[in-house]
């Protein structure tokens, strides 16, 4: 079973063309990061969609994966809150380490009010480990089995596999009406 | 004593980074320009002399933004940037500052 858990960052934002560095670790039990959003979550109401109030950066890992660049926008108060779209992210964790980052604000001075803009991680906390190679090999190996068997074995397969590629060939063009076949 | 280039292996070791080169490079302002863009994809610029800028100065990438303040003036410490770099000066300088990096080309 997978567990999904969300992990939040909040940046304020408080002069105009500020830049906000922010580190935040994650938890260890966490074991990769599938999706992220950002959104402004407090401070501006504006009667008007804005495309861009910032961007954000953010590597992960004690800045070993730069994995995130992104720009913040900002809804119209009166438009309808959009469902939550995360963005698609594939980052194994290594435990212990930072997420590490930038916030730059790139509002108009006229217009700018303090505000937050919160990152929202999400993350499993159990990784998915490919088949262990070892495992694999044994899967791989050809079973020592008496050739003649074996011929026997490939040539009744074959044959098999051919009877019923026709037979369901035919039984289409018969029953062209998909009525149910009774045998 | 604090030396840079010694500070950037063991930084990039730990971050499990390759160095394919390292180089010094630098961006040389002139008057009436105030607006410059210095490509930077795939490798480190580590800005060197951050207490020589204007205050005031605006450098902004892909992974890192810094706006010179007064403070910057007594440290020594190397900025990294990566991606697209943009050099923003103020409005009044009075001196047209010449920015130093360490360039580090990745593996």
């Amino acid at each position: 079973m997978v567990n999904t858990r969300y992990n939040i960052i909040q940046i304020k934002v408080e002069s105009p063309k500020q830049i906000v560095h922010f580190q935040h670790k994650i938890p260890t039990y966490l074991k990769r990061c599938t999706g992220f959003i950002v959104k402004h979550v407090k401070g501006i109401n504006s009667e008007h969609c804005m495309a861009e109030i910032g961007w954000i950066t953010a590597s992960f890992n004690s800045l070993k994966h730069e994995k995130l660049v992104a720009p913040v926008s900002v809804q119209a108060i009166y438009a309808l809150e959009e469902p939550f779209g995360y963005q698609s992210l594939d980052v194994a964790l290594k435990p212990g380490q930072l997420l590490v980052g930038v916030y730059i604000d790139t509002m108009e001075e006229k217009e700018f009010s303090p505000y937050t803009v919160s990152l929202y991680l999400r993350c499993v906390a159990e990784n998915f480990k490919p088949i262990d190679p070892k495992i694999q090999s044994v899967f791989k190996q050809d079973i020592p089995v008496n050739p003649w068997l074996r011929s026997e074995f490939i040539f009744q397969d074959e044959t098999t596999t051919d009877d019923e590629i026709e037979q369901s060939i035919t039984t289409e063009q018969e029953n062209q009406d998909q009525l149910c076949m009774t045998n | 004593m604090y030396d840079q280039l010694v500070f950037i292996h063991q930084q990039l070791k730990q971050r499990e980074v390759g160095i394919e080169l390292q180089r010094f490079t630098n961006v040389v302002t002139k008057p009436g320009v105030s607006y410059y863009e210095v490509p930077a994809y795939n490798e480190y610029l580590l800005l060197t002399n951050a207490s020589a800028l204007p205050i005031g100065t605006r450098i902004i990438s892909d992974t890192n933004s810094i706006e010179i303040a007064v403070s910057q003036r007594t440290l020594v410490a190397m900025e990294e940037f990566s991606g697209l770099i943009a050099i923003e000066l103020p409005n009044e300088v009075q001196e047209y500052p010449i920015l130093e990096f360490i360039q580090i080309v990745k593996e």
